[in-house]
């Protein structure tokens, strides 16, 4: 068969060059088409040499007694088995030898005798197939080895078919005959070729500049890598509207792989640390010609022999290849080592169905056999005890979701824990059950076995990395306060399930009551949000029915593309019933006829009657339900009539619908599925990764988990830092979902870290930048299918609401962020008052528990107490002098940006803040001034504003690669600069575009533009950008200036307001600092701001940071007072917090949230420092709240070297535009991307730009009846 | 209303089906060929309700590569998406499922069963495919209706050997697979439910209770299922030819002899003081008392019940036409009949089971003999002149009569339309189509309306044939 395979290398290809920026595709091929990395000498030599010989392809056809002749010697072992054939099919007519191959004509002599028996181990080693690597597999069992991965490369073939017939690499010969166009769609399936990852990693870390992926797994049946081809000729036309691609190629080996990242430690010129790696042909190995540092200059640069080499390597890659993320994928077996890792490889994989889970919800009749992956075949030979055996030797088409889990159970690839209700654990929930007493100090050898179980980083140190504890410890349920954890373990990781709460956090019950937080049946009462169709006992082949598991034969690179079936297709719309044919995008022309479709026992699945939809399950013989029908909920005449459904299906459009009409009387609807997916208001929740840490650690010598295996140093630990669940934002998908909207999920974004062989950090928790330009802080399009009748988004999720208390929400929700998950990181940065200075918070280890907290006191049981001997004072700070007050500081990346008065505008770099190596971590010169000058002089800068704190490259997103194929929007001008307000010169406009291009040598900062018409800016003293308006405040009031062209500012409005002092914008109000107190001012038509009359009288109100529902204010000596703006234009204060009379010279505050809590962090000029821990499980039962009510307690500090000014916020984590429309994060999905300017506005302004507003209730006067004109 | 029953045609109506397959000119090309093709002397075989081997399963016919694919593949000789088609569109997948609606659940009120129709054995025979519980495999679901065992017969011996390669249909057979490609085997296959066998009887009682009216003609319901095999070479190859006029004459000679049988059977005739009335004309009684519809086509008189002759009337067109010789012989049994149910022979009883079992001993000769009859298209045409011809006697009096007569001239149009013996096709539809519209409602059927489209129709015919 041509269709597949068409390439084929005889070699593992590999990369080398510089990160590859070109526009065509050939240059990328050329790229791939490298050395191939010989196995190590010592490995190769512990693989046997053996005769193989590959048993003819299974016949599709033969006579019984043909059947029997591959089957006789066999029997005289294996003496019964469960489906001989696999099959529960008579008509199917198979010996044992036309899968397996082997040799059936050796009959075992002495029947009845085991293991031990010599005569019995003769004629085993006779008549199966044995492995090259015998000290890997075991021949005398069957079970799936622990972590096979990339081993299963080195066996012959023969070897794979006797293991597992339906291992791709052999399932043409085993199943082929029969199977051939399923085997070769699976082939090149998003489960064999892991392309979505992979490709959504390469392009949102920089790696490379393909939103048309073009990498992807497969193999040849030797396990030599192999490019895969679309049958089709795919165009730019038809990879937008289908999302398909047209081939993929292997992924090249890391170490070639050159950095994508702009980081210090990748620049050009190191010249004095060597490469500390083996490498042949290095000229000038021992370094002799240039041994010494620049005095004061230490030399950070990796090697001094280019890209791609030492440590000069991108570090994703490393990831993709060797630590656990989505993989293995359908290419190798699972893992087999925990809970919910039980599976075979390729056809296998789903077909046979292991003992993985004990929930009946997810694994349904077989959660009886356990989740330890036993058997329960009746083959005598099996052991029944020994993990790692499939429960029975048949197929099955009733596979349940567990099976599924096993891989879906990660970001990349669906998700699949949010359809059960779960989501991973944070570490905080139930910690007390996480963590030992004891703190551990594991081994390196602790680390390996465990990082091998299990790739996070924090589990070395806690309870769940013993096998036997994790697989039982949802036994512990009854007793957790914070959480209920899941049976099934996939990674080893720990899933904590999402409960229904109200914003505060509160947990709710059916009836949205509130649920005490002591009540000790409150999980049971709280309505744990798994998906409906999951509580109606639906498993994922419920809804995926053939194609979307095997493929359609085209290769995708997105999962929702590869898709046929939609929700509509089942359920149908608010004005047809359903066709039952498929609609998705992966739907074949006209759609499948899902009523052909039969459970495996031959019923009917989908079936009407009396008008009524009805669904059989595919799992369980006796069990149907009746579908939903959209239609029915939305007609007032049927008994399934629902109010609030039909209001929100039916509110019309326009101008009808922004006064509330509704009905099928209406012109045009607002909800049409024209304009949205039915999951954008039917998902009770979605997840949200704000960020993961790879730390990668040069001393690990670990085993490449794909390709060519074998081992090489580095490894990275995955660390899901942001999991959480109380996120909702919504966008726009791409064209192969007809550009509807859509939830948004923050997906995967990272955050690197490295540490060389001399375990220096060389750079620390930076996001890189992707190949657009963007932000790395991924979004993307996600359907969460945690979809609910009942716990679904409402109107006043989406639209300002009557009561005008979610603004939070709405500036959330149009991806704008909220300043709640924002990433502090290691070091808190600060500005002072003669200088800049980096104080250690956090942990370095994962978990990176702030020093202090409830998560440190628990995870690092001894640091906590140290700590609390210090009497909470923290150890670590780096410094740097100023040249006057830094009064407004931002990190970006590994650059400092400060405001420094009289020093004008300075970028240092702290890229080396956490290297043991290198004595002055900050610098203002890496090289020598005349090499880098990183300082605009101005009069008095007194504050600077970036458009984003998340790094980017604007200069990236130019040109047709990224305009025409890969759909992405331009990026606006002003993210070229920092804007810079000076008392005496107004505005000051700087290119800053030098820090993000890997370029050391150009970085010189000069003002591009400097604007103060009419001295309006005079005295200005601080600067906040909402998009493209800057907003500045003067001793006269706030001055709102458009720098939409940078170079040349406009003022757009003057608020008066003496002796304003600093602001915070969130979505329609800035507020604002003044001399009397906290002020607030209605920005929604920017030009047209209003002082509202509301205040928050306080006598010396300094600076506000706005986080959700919460506006905290350094107060000055009143300390941190905390106001709720949850009524935004009614603030009221809620707290004010003094830590016991210690801080009482506060003068700015920055909120950020470590793992599950939130944390303050207050610079304070008298006493410096002040870390403040607002939510722990402890203080605050309700801290998975979208804004639960802060408990502040100081739990560290740090006196600082000159008083303390100003912080530097952290990274964003939620905001992917700005308020103007502005990208910023990349999105994954072709085309793709948040609201624009105008789409926003229309979520809640008229056409004359005027708000209107919304409530949930059901008003009969608001409906439309059909005959009304 | 929902959208899967919306798409089916109303239950019970005729749909108008005159399309010609490109199978079916397939056919006519091996036919020449396979013209001299001689059936097998043979005993009359099991049906599948009566096999002694194991039921076990549609599902395991239903593997997308063995019979269940949603298209059809190239190659090969079977389609592989048999199941499908009989799944998407045969009603026999509904059989089952019909038990709970509306109508079933009033017959077992009616009837007085015990439990729901859906687990009585009365039921079960005909709306399910219903072997004895020893015989039911652990994979088989009765609830799929009708399905691939309940025609072709319990698959236990049978479904290994025929995916050998070197399977042939005789080998099937002789394991056990129902030979439902001969028209003799299918017609007594299919009517042992929709008339009834010694087994299974949709009797005068069970339509009283409520069964709809069964009304039935081989080639046409065939056709109607419908056909999941396309006739093409391989299938003459290794099943031997087909045609349908051929199919539906058999059809009618069979249908016929069952019901005469039924009435000469001391069981199953008899329903106390009564003959088993469901052998009779339903119309003769079941109309208003002031329609004044007698007609003197029978010559038995007013006032007496008579056989439902729609088959008998088939029979002549085809006895008339095929062996002109036999004709008379034949119409006489066939008013001896008539006459002597309606008492108007000697002897009374007796002596009429006697001419009735006289005629079906002399209808049990044609299948055998016409297995081996070629009907070209001028017999064809012979019989499509027949069949109109008997308006003129009046022969259509009766619904039953007429819709056999339109079903009958269906399949002979477009036979000969098929192979070029009628060449105005779209005007030929549209008379069919005016005839089908005559037969809308059996319950407000009037003989004229019927009689002038079939004048129309002979016009038509007469200016089309080629002579």
């Amino acid at each position: 068969m041509h269709l597949a395979r068409h390439c084929r290398h005889s070699q593992r290809p590999s990369a080398a060059g510089t990160r590859s920026r070109q526009t065509g595709l050939s240059s990328t091929v050329a790229l791939l088409l490298l050395v191939s990395l010989p196995l190590a000498a010592a490995e190769q030599a512990t693989l046997v040499e053996r005769d193989y010989v590959m048993a003819p392809a299974a016949p599709a056809q033969q006579s019984r007694a043909a059947a029997m002749d591959k089957s006789h010697g066999c029997l005289s072992c294996h003496e019964r088995t469960d489906q001989p054939t696999m099959h529960a099919n008579p008509g199917v007519v198979l010996g044992c030898t036309d899968c397996h191959g082997g040799d059936a004509g050796v009959v075992h002599a002495s029947p009845g005798r085991g293991h031990d028996d010599a005569a019995y181990r003769e004629a085993l080693a006779a008549a199966h197939v044995l492995p090259r690597d015998t000290a890997y597999w075991d021949p005398l069992s069957s079970a799936n080895p622990v972590g096979s991965y990339a081993r299963l490369n080195r066996e012959h073939p023969a070897f794979i078919r006797f293991i597992n017939p339906g291992d791709l690499r052999v399932a043409r010969d085993a199943c082929g005959a029969c199977h051939l166009p399923i085997i070769q769609a699976q082939e090149r399936s998003l489960m064999s070729t892991s392309a979505m990852l992979w490709g959504g990693a390469a392009y949102n870390n920089g790696i490379l500049p393909y939103k048309r992926y073009i990498l992807g797994e497969a193999y040849l049946p030797d396990g030599t890598a192999a490019t895969i081809k679309n049958p089709l000729q795919v165009d730019d036309a038809l990879f937008h509207a289908k999302g398909i691609l047209d081939q993929l190629y292997p992924l090249p080996a890391w170490e070639t792989v050159p950095p994508a990242d702009v980081f210090r430690v990748f620049e050009r010129g190191g010249r004095v640390i060597n490469s500390i790696f083996p490498e042949v042909g290095l000229p000038n190995v021992t370094g002799q010609l240039q041994r010494l540092d620049e005095p004061g200059r230490p030399d950070l640069k990796q090697s001094n022999r280019g890209p791609g080499t030492g440590n000069r390597v991108a570090v994703p890659v490393i990831n993709l290849t060797k630590t656990r993320l989505n993989d293995p994928h359908l290419w190798f077996l699972g893992t087999n080592d925990n809970p919910g890792d039980y599976r075979s490889s390729g056809c296998t994989a789903c077909h046979t169905v292991y003992a993985n889970d004990r929930d009946p919800l997810h694994a349904g009749g077989y959660a009886r056999f356990g989740n330890r992956g036993h058997s329960r075949s009746v083959d005598p030979t099996i052991p029944r005890e020994e993990a790692g055996h499939p429960l029975r030797h048949e197929f099955t088409r009733a596979i349940p979701s567990s099976q599924c889990m096993v891989c879906h159970m990660h970001q990349p690839n669906i998700y699949l824990n949010s359809y059960y209700g779960y989501i991973q654990s944070d570490y905080e929930a139930d910690a007390p059950y996480l963590w030992p007493e004891q703190q551990k100090y594991p081994t390196d050898a602790d680390i390996r076995a465990i990082n091998e179980r299990n790739p996070e980083e924090a589990a070395i140190r806690g309870k769940w990395s013993d096998a036997d504890y994790l697989a039982d410890i949802a036994a512990l349920n009854p007793q957790l306060q914070d959480t209920q954890f899941a049976d099934y373990h996939g990674h080893g990781w720990v899933f904590r399930a999402v409960f229904k709460r109200n914003r505060k956090g509160a947990l709710l019950n059916a009836r949205g009551d509130i649920v005490a937080d002591d009540d000790p049946h409150k999980f049971d009462k709280a309505v744990h949000l798994a998906s409906i169709h999951m509580e109606r006992g639906m498993h994922c082949v419920d809804c995926h029915f053939s194609q979307d598991t095997h493929g359609n034969g085209h290769i995708y690179g997105e999962v929702a593309s590869a898709i046929e079936i939609d929700c509509a297709d089942c359920h149908g719309t608010a004005t047809r019933y359903p066709n039952l044919r498929t609609s998705g995008p992966a739907a074949a022309p006209g759609g499948r006829d899902l009523s052909l479709l039969t459970t495996q026992d031959g019923r009917k699945r989908f079936e009407w009657r009396d008008g009524a939809l009805y669904q059989r399950s595919a799992l369980h013989a006796d069990r149907e339900w009746q579908l939903s029908l959209v239609r029915d909920s939305v007609n007032k005449s049927h008994p399934e009539y629902n109010a609030k459904a039909a209001r929100a299906k039916l509110m019309a459009a326009g101008k009808a619908g922004r006064s509330g009409q509704w009905g099928p009387g209406v012109e045009a609807m607002a909800h049409g599925d024209d304009k949205m997916l039915c999951y954008t208001c039917h998902l009770s929740w979605t997840t949200s990764c704000g960020g993961c840490h790879l730390p990668i650690q040069a001393n690990w010598k670990t085993d490449r988990k794909h390709y060519e295996g074998g081992e090489t140093r580095n490894y990275a630990t995955y660390n899901v830092q942001v999991a959480r669940s109380d996120v909702f934002q919504l966008g726009r998908h791409g064209p192969a979902k007809g550009n509807l909207i859509a939830p948004i999920r923050s997906s995967s974004a990272l955050v690197l870290s490295s540490q060389n062989a001399n375990r220096e950090r060389i750079y620390i928790q930076q996001p890189p930048i992707a190949a657009s330009g963007y932000s790395s802080q991924a979004f993307a399009p996600h359907y969460p299918h945690t979809e609910r009748k009942e716990e679904t988004k409402t109107c006043t999720d989406c639209h300002v609401s009557a009561a005008n208390d979610n603004n939070a929400i709405m500036a959330q929700l149009l991806l704008q962020g909220t300043n709640f998950v924002n990433f502090i990181g290691g070091y808190a940065m600060l500005g002072e008052q003669r200088h800049i200075e980096g104080v250690a918070v956090s942990e370095l280890d994962e978990p990176q528990a702030v020093i202090g907290s409830y998560l440190q006191r628990h995870a690092y049981p001894d640091f906590h107490a140290a700590h609390l001997a210090r009497e909470r004072q923290l150890p670590e700070a780096h410094r740097h002098r100023t040249r006057g007050a830094a009064r407004c500081v931002q990190l970006r990346g590994e650059y400092f940006f400060v405001a420094e008065g009289e020093g004008g505008f300075r970028v240092y770099d702290t890229a080396s803040i956490a290297n043991k190596g290198v004595s002055q971590r900050i610098v203002s010169a890496p090289f020598s001034p005349l090499g880098h000058d990183s300082h605009v002089a101005s009069r008095n800068a007194t504050c600077m504003a970036l458009p984003t704190n998340q790094p980017i490259a604007p200069d990236r997103n130019t040109g047709t690669l990224m305009r025409e194929v890969n759909l992405e929007q331009p990026v606006h001008p002003i993210y070229h600069y920092a804007f810079i307000s000076d008392a005496e010169e107004g505005l000051i406009v700087v290119d800053v575009d030098t820090f993000a291009d890997g370029e050391p040598r150009n970085n010189f900062l000069s003002r591009a533009a400097t604007w103060n018409a009419d001295g309006v800016l005079d005295g200005a003293s601080h600067i906040v950008l909402g998009g493209h308006y800057a907003y500045l405040t003067t001793p006269r009031g706030v001055v709102i200036v458009d720098v939409d062209d940078p170079l040349a500012p406009r003022r757009v409005a003057s608020v008066p307001l003496p002796g304003a002092r600093a602001s915070a914008l969130q979505f329609r109000y800035l507020y604002v600092t003044a001399a009397d107190g906290l002020h607030v001012i209605d920005v929604t038509e920017v030009a047209r701001p209003v002082l509202l009359p509301a205040r928050v009288e306080l006598a010396d109100a300094r600076r506000v940071y706005l986080a959700r529902t919460y506006a905290y204010v350094a107060a000055g000596r009143d300390g941190l007072v905390i106001v709720d703006i949850e009524q935004a234009e009614h603030p009221r204060i809620y707290q004010r917090f003094d830590a016991g009379g210690t801080l009482d010279d506060a003068n700015d505050v920055v909120v950020g949230s470590t793992n599950a809590s939130l944390f303050a962090y207050v610079a304070d000029g008298v006493n410096g420092l002040k870390v403040i821990q607002l939510t722990a499980p402890d203080t605050q039962p309700r801290f998975y709240g979208f804004s639960p009510e802060p408990k502040p307690q100081l739990i560290a500090e740090r006196k600082t070297a000159s008083p303390a000014l100003a912080l530097s916020k952290g990274l964003d984590r939620d905001r992917a535009v700005d308020e103007t429309g502005g990208q910023i994060a990349v999105f994954g999905r072709i085309g793709s991307r948040p609201f624009t300017a105008a789409e926003m506005a229309r979520m809640y302004t008229d056409p004359e730009g005027r708000v209107w507003t919304v409530s949930d209730e059901v008003r009969d006067e608001d409906y439309v009846p059909r005959d009304q004109p | 209303m929902n959208s899967s029953s919306r798409r089916m045609a109303p239950p019970g109506k005729l749909a108008h089906f005159c399309r010609v397959s490109p199978a079916r000119i397939a056919l006519l090309a091996a036919g020449l060929v396979c013209a001299a093709w001689m059936p097998p002397a043979m005993s009359q075989p099991t049906l599948p309700h009566q096999s002694p081997h194991r039921t076990i399963g549609t599902v395991n016919c239903a593997s997308s590569t063995c019979h269940g694919s949603v298209a059809p593949w190239a190659g090969g000789t079977i389609l592989r998406n048999e199941y499908s088609t009989w799944l998407r569109e045969d009603k026999h997948t509904r059989a089952y499922a019909v038990l709970d609606n509306a109508v079933s659940r009033r017959m077992v009120r009616n009837l007085g069963l015990s439990g729901p129709a859906s687990a009585a054995k009365i039921c079960l025979d005909c709306h399910a495919h219903n072997p004895p519980q020893d015989l039911r495999g652990p994979r088989f679901v009765q609830s799929e209706g009708i399905g691939c065992e309940g025609c072709h017969g319990p698959a236990e011996i049978w479904i290994g050997p025929h995916t050998d390669a070197g399977a042939t249909t005789e080998n099937n057979v002789a394991n056990g697979m129902y030979p439902s490609h001969r028209p003799r085997d299918l017609a007594r296959l299919c009517l042992s439910c929709h008339f009834g066998d010694d087994t299974r009887m949709v009797t005068h009682r069970l339509m009283g209770a409520g069964h709809p009216r069964l009304s039935f003609e081989l080639k046409t319901f065939t056709t109607l299922a419908p056909a999941h095999y396309a006739i093409d070479a391989d299938y003459v190859r290794r099943k031997g030819n087909y045609d349908p006029v051929r199919l539906w004459a058999i059809g009618q000679a069979i249908a016929a002899q069952l019901q005469l049988d039924t009435l000469t059977d001391p069981e199953r005739g008899r329903a106390g003081l009564f003959p088993e009335l469901v052998v009779f004309d339903c119309h003769a009684c079941h109309r208003p008392m002031s329609a004044a519809r007698w007609s003197p086509r029978l010559g038995i008189g007013p006032g007496r019940v008579r056989l439902d002759d729609s088959h008998l009337l088939m029979l002549r067109a085809i006895v008339r036409a095929v062996e002109p010789d036999q004709a008379a012989a034949f119409e006489a049994d066939v008013a001896a009949v008539h006459a002597a149910i309606a008492g108007d022979s000697p002897g009374h009883g007796a002596a009429a089971l006697q001419r009735v079992a006289q005629l079906s001993r002399r209808i049990a000769a044609y299948p055998s003999r016409w297995e081996q009859t070629a009907f070209p298209p001028t017999v064809q045409r012979r019989i499509l002149g027949e069949l109109v011809e008997q308006a003129l006697s009046a022969s259509y009096a009766d619904y039953a009569g007429a819709e056999q007569a339109y079903m009958a001239i269906v399949t002979l149009a477009n036979d000969l339309v098929a192979n070029g013996a009628l060449r105005n096709s779209a005007a030929l539809q549209g008379a069919l189509a005016a005839l089908l519209a005559s037969l809308a409602d059996d319950e407000a059927y009037r003989p004229q309306p019927f009689n002038r489209e079939l004048a129309q129709l002979r016009e038509l015919i007469a200016a089309e044939v080629e002579s």
